[in-house]
């Protein structure tokens, strides 16, 4: 699936591993998430996109 | 803190079992090789190795990842771990009848007491595979 993740990384200047603290996973799973190779069940989706200030809708690409 | 905490109980049970698990094959095999001069010794010194080869990379990146704060465990390497029990159910049924059928064909001098060690030896070594291909593909 595609998505806007790394954009939004960007935009609030955040690290993969940043990220992937504040959503409480491994920064692997950021790697392919952002990749588009890996993809995430609703609660870390939702998660991602508080972390990133933004909706679902937003950060994932249907 | 209390899941880090957790996992840092985890990453050492895991670190003992798995320190355990080599040194069990690693005297088995030797006793094995010292009694009976048969290759089925070797063949725990040589699955020894793998897994101690794979056991060293999983362990490194798990203290690693220690040492960074993140989880051990999450949502990906969860799935990973379901999707790669399948894989080893299933290829692990092939495995084992492949065993069986290899052993009364070819007359394979293996003794019988040897013969669950190695179904369990292949079944964890096709888990190890299953769970390295998945972590690569991505899921």
């Amino acid at each position: 699936m595609k998505n806007r993740i790394k954009e939004f990384r960007a935009k609030y200047d955040l690290t993969q591993d940043d990220l992937a603290k504040k959503a409480g996973v491994r920064r692997e799973t950021i790697v392919f998430l952002e990749a588009g190779k890996y993809n995430p069940s609703l609660n870390l989706a939702h998660d991602v996109a508080q972390v990133l200030k933004t909706t679902i809708d937003e950060l994932f690409i249907f | 803190m209390e899941n880090q905490k957790n996992d840092k109980k985890r990453f050492l049970i895991i670190t003992i079992l798995f320190a355990f698990l080599i040194i069990n094959i690693i005297v088995w095999g030797i006793l094995d090789y010292s009694k009976n001069h048969q290759t089925s010794g070797l063949g725990g010194l040589i699955i020894a190795l793998i897994i101690a080869v794979f056991g060293y990379k999983l362990l490194k990146s798990k203290y690693h990842s220690l040492k960074q704060g993140e989880p051990l465990k999450d949502e990906r390497s969860k799935k990973i771990e379901t999707k790669a029990g399948a894989y080893t159910f299933y290829i692990g049924i092939y495995w084992l009848l492949g065993l069986g059928i290899a052993i009364d064909t070819f007359q394979l001098n293996i003794p019988a007491s040897s013969v669950p060690g190695m179904g369990i030896a292949g079944l964890a070594i096709i888990f190890g595979l299953a769970y390295w291909y998945l972590d690569k593909k991505g899921e």
